[in-house]
């Protein structure tokens, strides 16, 4: 999946979680801070990217993520891995 | 002076967790269970998220179980964090300020197999005011709260923003562990908010009762305490 198709699902699913359209969606942005949102809100997203894109984040993948950008390549690699356990089924 | 260097930190968390264990030899701690039950249970059979108001956290002591407790990331936290591994605590570094949703999740797969214990106005108060996190945990792991509101005979106050109550070697610390309080699942914000503020009433309230408990020496009878079973206020579990 494209980094921008995957940008546009969390637009999505920020707004689902928030109730409020995300302004600016950019790499660098805060994911806390940034997107007006706080813990609560931050592990229902994951739960909900979790089940969108049927992967499994570990909480240990998550303490280095701070941005969206990060996050946004933690979600790509879950993905790719997913497809290639996939495959190779 | 702050300790950051780890084997000072290891050190300095064994040093406070024996001189805990000793302090609490000479505490006499006297509970009074509102669903009859014993408290703590087999993590095996059943288990709860404990809730305790930070001044009380040293309440810890004598949850003898598997318990994991979230201890935030503050330097202090650290040395907290070293005490408790020593005494065989498990720990969940982060809280509403810093990492909390990390820490969150991280509780939500302990509560998997173990007992949680969660300081609801910490880590920065206000004092005894419920965040939300304690009952949004209860929603999605699906374990009841059980308050543990504790009183002290005699005890010191620091001057910190809980009013930390060390209590006096040979005093008497009582207990009073409410009925267990069950959260419904998918809640909205309105919906948590609306059940901290029933369980911080509750909890003010049981809190008071253990304070003259201790004060007056006199043993409340629970059917003072328990939440009458027509209240609307929260619901009793099954």
């Amino acid at each position: 999946m494209e980094r921008e198709s995957l940008r546009q699902a969390l637009a999505e699913l920020v707004e689902q979680e928030t109730g409020n359209k995300p302004g600016n969606l950019s790499d660098d942005v805060i994911l806390i801070e940034g997107l007006g949102m706080d813990s609560i809100d931050l592990v229902g997203l994951v739960v909900q990217v979790e089940n969108r894109f049927r992967i499994k984040i570990a909480t240990d993948e998550l303490k280095g993520v701070s941005k969206v950008g990060e996050f946004l390549a933690l979600v790509e690699k879950k993905i790719s891995a997913g497809d290639a356990e996939t495959a190779n089924a | 002076m702050k300790l950051r260097h780890p084997l000072l930190l290891r050190w300095g968390g064994f040093a406070i967790a024996m001189v805990a264990r000793l302090w609490h030899l000479t505490v006499r701690p006297v509970v009074m269970s509102l669903d009859g039950r014993h408290h703590p249970p087999d993590p095996c059979r059943d288990r709860y998220i404990y809730a305790v108001w930070h001044d009380s956290i040293l309440a810890l002591m004598y949850l003898r179980t598997k318990i994991a407790v979230m201890i935030s990331h503050h330097t202090d936290g650290e040395l907290v964090t070293q005490a408790c591994q020593q005494l065989g605590i498990g720990v969940v570094r982060g809280s509403s300020t810093r990492g909390g949703a990390v820490a969150l999740l991280e509780m939500m797969e302990r509560a998997k197999e173990r007992h949680l214990l969660v300081t609801p106005d910490g880590p920065r108060g206000p004092r005894h005011v419920i965040r939300p996190g304690l009952v949004y945990l209860a929603s999605v792991t699906g374990l009841p709260i059980v308050l543990l509101a504790i009183g002290h005979s005699r005890a010191w106050r620091l001057k910190t923003w809980d009013r930390m109550a060390i209590p006096w070697p040979w005093s008497r610390t009582h207990g009073i562990v409410s009925e267990p309080i069950c959260i419904p699942p998918s809640l909205t914000r309105e919906e948590i908010a609306d059940y901290c503020g029933r369980i911080e009433e509750r909890f003010i309230k049981l809190t008071a009762s253990a304070q003259r408990w201790a004060d007056a020496g006199r043993r409340p009878h629970p059917a003072e305490l328990l939440a009458p079973a027509d209240s609307p206020a929260l619901a009793r579990c099954a």
